[in-house]
């Protein structure tokens, strides 16, 4: 699904070409044939039937993420991530995985801002042994020193490798806390180093108890399975565990912004030098539904992400990599899934290292020009075209719709928004486009981010 | 096994033993004017996915042209017959067709996956990108820019330099061993006239090989292999490479970079595809670090000391080298410990190969993961391909299962035994390792 627009490499100036009248693509109503339930402890239960494969892909999502952490320890959702695979009452410390290992499976979890999910992908017959495992971990962790302390390593060296030692990683975190002066979103998922130094198993043990509930978690099956071979299974192995009270999630939100934010990293291992600019956005959820029927404008958003940068024929690429010849890529896109923010931005690399300044002003030219004069109905047209395609390619996937279910879903929406998709972006106008474009890309609302090479390369 | 697993341990033996269900039906279609293909057949999403190859790759790039192949790979849907650079984007995007081109060490590959109602506008324009490619000068320009680029970031990046040293020591001069895009010399000299010709003599008949899955039956398949492939020369100028030979004397490496996490990258010679042991060399291998948070390394090294984010080691099987390779990070203070805990794992699979419930393990991971190949359709077609390059046979599939089942632990101890040798290990290591003995800085790229 196009809700964050693929890293773009070309374009053509649209008006130029001449291209058959789109009708524009009937909006599908079922997108993935979904069916879902609510188990009586408050356990969510999706399920999206896919045979091509005789192999299922379960997660296990709870609504809980980095941004509902404590104040200094906001990495702990993260970190108890790593230690669900540890022992419970049931298994041995490493077992979980070895398990699924030897069912040919493959399994792994993520911690975002919003949500924490655990997922795993095996052949369809030990579905039953997988939900069992699932449900034992959910609530019967047992955390000790002895299996806390050498995995707040693994997570200190897990920083080293993905932030530090990475200079987009290290100016990327950057770009998080200036974006978000108030708001927990600009904290690193992984945590601070100085405070991650200090993490304690008391502190994991706290965040499970606070978060990890039935009625704090869904349950996505995609696969070879009917829905009611995984009601049964559900029933069984979630079923007796008891709902408990979880905190609502009241998080801090960003005051208006008012000044443009610039960051500059320099660094000898930075391979290219580059550019961007984030603006903060309304996410699909946070926008809601505006009054009098306008659009949300997180649907708007989509379609200028897809106008700006398009993949290969894109506003960006156009006039600064092919016309211009001043960028070696240029692209845009639009991030809304997030719970309470979304993010617009737009980035581009020089075709020569000292141009990058040309590269800002080209750049700031095409955003004026899209203020000023709009987009046509044309390119608004063949924009929402593309998406609805990718919304058809993306049910060719056994954990994409699982994940965008699991994002949406955890995120606090709900499974009817997700399915609107389609028609929600099939109703943008031109005009509904523009508005969102004035109300988001405005220059106090941006953190411009440069990213050069330091000094000749070794 | 520790006594809480054993409930479990015991329903899984016996979960193994059940068959996994049938693999997907493949079908051999024959187009009518002769293109063989391999089809999986699905119609719950209106899509179709087309993976093919030419066999060989960048090896076969002339000396001083180096880069031609990804060159060429980048280039193919930049404009062909009478559709430029920017018009033929045009088409491929207002349709959704996704297009792309690839060059690895031993073939030249394509991947085309697009809705069923395009299906046929998608064969007109691959068959455009692969007989009348334009190499207009904009686009060539555009493009050899990315590339260069590309080159100079990878000269940058200690892990890529890392890998070169690795490779030049273990194959010297072999093709295998030049650095994937070529150098800023040799990119900077290719012409036009140089892609013309790789295209005339590379994309032909007799090193084509195609797999299809998705919403299409035998009969349409037919003749779309034609629309798309039907205008391919016949054949082309044969292959010459000989094996490559591996450099059997271990070394320690450095590649001094002022960076937070030293990089690791490790490897010797190791197995073939079409060596009969291959299987036994893969479980052996599972075991010692191929396994995730199975293998021995992972747990050595993550699980019991927290030394590493992760660890793993693979087989490398190309056409004309085999190597077992592995790479990990961890703080340029405990490299020298790493290493140590490394080689001791390393020499110890040598002289004792696996326990009995580790090929237990290994062999069920190998059995039971191979359904979850075939989840999309671009998985699946990607997958029959695979095993068209192997010359595996349509069959390979159902075959698999017998073959891997009947390795005995015996085996795999001969192979450990025949296959590892911590003292033929390449080391490399990126960053400022301290406490390293008997390291010595790596040569100059």
């Amino acid at each position: 699904m196009g809700r964050f627009s693929r890293l773009s490499v070309l374009g053509v100036s649209l008006a130029l070409i001449l291209i058959a009248p789109l009708a524009t693509r009937a909006a599908q109503a079922d997108l993935f044939e979904a069916e879902s339930f609510t188990l009586d402890n408050g356990l969510e239960v999706v399920v999206l039937p896919k045979h091509l494969a005789p192999v299922v892909y379960q997660m296990v999502v709870y609504k809980v993420g980095a941004a509902d952490g404590e104040p200094g320890k906001n990495g702990v959702a993260h970190f108890l991530e790593h230690l669900m695979f540890k022992a419970t009452d049931k298994l041995a410390s490493g077992a979980f995985s070895q398990i699924v290992d030897r069912l040919g499976g493959t399994d792994n979890a993520y911690t975002s801002q919003d949500v924490t999910a655990y997922h795993q992908e095996v052949a369809k017959e030990h579905l039953a042994t997988i939900m069992a495992m699932e449900a034992d971990r959910m609530v019967n962790l047992r955390l000790t020193d002895e299996v806390v302390l050498p995995e707040r390593d693994v997570i200190l060296n897990e920083r080293g490798q993905s932030v530090e030692a990475d200079p987009s990683g290290r100016l990327g975190e950057a770009v998080n806390a200036a974006i978000y002066r108030n708001h927990p979103y600009g904290r690193p998922i992984i945590g601070w180093r100085h405070e991650m130094e200090t993490y304690s198993t008391q502190d994991a043990q706290d965040f499970y108890r606070r978060w990890y509930a039935p009625n704090n978690a869904i349950l996505i099956v995609a696969g070879d399975v009917t829905a009611e071979e995984v009601r049964k299974l559900a029933e069984t192995n979630f079923g007796p565990i008891p709902a408990r009270e979880i905190p609502k999630r009241a998080r801090l939100m960003e005051p208006p912004a008012v000044a443009e934010r610039r960051l500059s990293l320099s660094s000898p291992e930075a391979r290219y030098p580059s550019f961007s600019r984030s603006y903060l956005a309304p996410s699909y959820r946070s926008a809601g539904t505006p009054k009098d029927g306008a659009t949300n404008p997180a649907y708007a958003l989509s379609v200028l992400a897809e106008i700006m940068d398009g993949g290969t024929v894109g506003r960006l690429h156009r006039k600064l990599v092919v016309e211009q010849g001043i960028a070696i890529s240029a692209g845009a896109g639009y991030s809304g899934d997030a719970r309470d923010y979304g993010r617009f931005m737009v980035y581009a690399a020089p075709r020569d290292a000292d141009k990058l300044e040309a590269v800002e002003k080209a750049l700031d030219a095409e955003i004026e020009r899209l203020l000023k004069d709009g987009v046509t109905a044309d390119e608004v047209a063949a924009a929402k075209d593309r998406l609805q395609i990718d919304s058809v390619k993306a049910r060719d996937s056994l954990a994409g719709p699982a994940r965008l279910v699991a994002t949406a879903l955890g995120s606090d929406g709900t499974l009817a928004e997700l399915q609107a998709w389609p028609e929600r972006i099939a109703a943008v106008t031109a005009n509904d486009v523009i508005e969102a474009a004035r109300a988001v890309l405005a220059r106090e609302n941006g953190v411009t981010a440069t990213l050069m090479p330091a000094g000749d390369a070794p | 096994m520790r006594s809480r697993l054993i409930t479990l341990a015991a329903a899984l033996v016996l979960m193994a033993l059940a068959p996994a269900a049938p693999a997907a039906e493949v079908q051999r279609v024959t187009s009518p004017g002769g293109i063989e293909a391999w089809l999986i057949a699905d119609d719950a999403v209106p899509i179709m996915s087309v993976a093919f190859a030419f066999r060989g790759g960048n090896s076969l790039d002339p000396v001083g042209k180096e880069g031609l192949a990804q060159l060429a790979s980048g280039m193919l849907d930049e404009g062909a017959g009478d559709l430029d650079s920017a018009a033929f984007q045009q088409r491929l995007a207002q349709r959704g067709i996704d297009f792309g081109f690839d060059a690895n060490n031993d073939d030249f590959s394509g991947h085309l996956r697009v809705l069923t109602e395009y299906r046929d506008e998608a064969a007109d324009l691959l068959s455009l990108a692969l007989t009348q490619p334009r190499f207009d000068p904009e686009p060539l320009e555009r493009m050899r820019r990315q590339f260069l680029i590309s080159i100079q970031g990878e000269n940058r990046s200690p892990d890529t330099v890392a890998n070169r040293v690795l490779e030049r020591h273990l194959l010297g001069d072999d093709p295998y061993a030049r650095p994937t895009y070529g150098t800023e010399a040799s990119m900077s000299g290719l012409t036009a006239d140089d892609l013309r010709g790789f295209v005339r003599e590379r994309f032909t008949r007799d090193r084509f090989l195609v797999a299809v899955t998705g919403d299409i039956g035998a009969e349409n398949l037919g003749l779309w292999l034609d629309r798309a492939f039907g205008k391919l020369g016949k054949s082309g100028p044969a292959d010459n490479l000989e094996e490559a030979t591996v450099n059997p004397a271990g070394a320690l490496l450095v590649v001094e970079r002022d960076i937070p996490q030293a990089a690791v990258f490790f490897a010797q010679e190791g197995i073939k595809r079409d060596d009969p042991d291959f299987f036994a060399a893969y479980l052996m291998n599972y075991t010692l670090g191929g396994g995730g948070f199975s293998a021995r390394l992972m747990s050595e090294l993550r699980e019991k000391r927290g030394l590493t984010y992760g660890v793993s080691t693979d087989l490398v099987t190309l056409d004309r080298v085999g190597l077992i390779a592995g790479h990990f990070e961890t703080p340029n203070d405990k490299v020298a410990e790493t290493l140590e805990i490394l080689r001791a794992e390393w020499q110890r699979m040598a002289t004792e190969g696996p326990t009995e419930a580790e090929l237990a393990a290994a062999k069920d991971y190998l059995l039971g993961y191979y359904p979850r190949n075939l989840t999309s359709t671009s998985r699946a077609a990607d997958t029959l391909l695979g095993i068209q390059k192997s010359n595996l046979g349509i069959d390979y599939m159902d075959k698999r299962q017998q073959e891997i089942a009947a390795v005995t632990l015996d085996d795999v101890k001969r192979v450990a035994k025949r296959l590892l040798d911590a003292k033929a290990l390449t080391i490399v290591v990126a960053g400022k390792p301290t406490g390293l003995q008997g390291a010595e800085p790596a040569p100059a790229q």
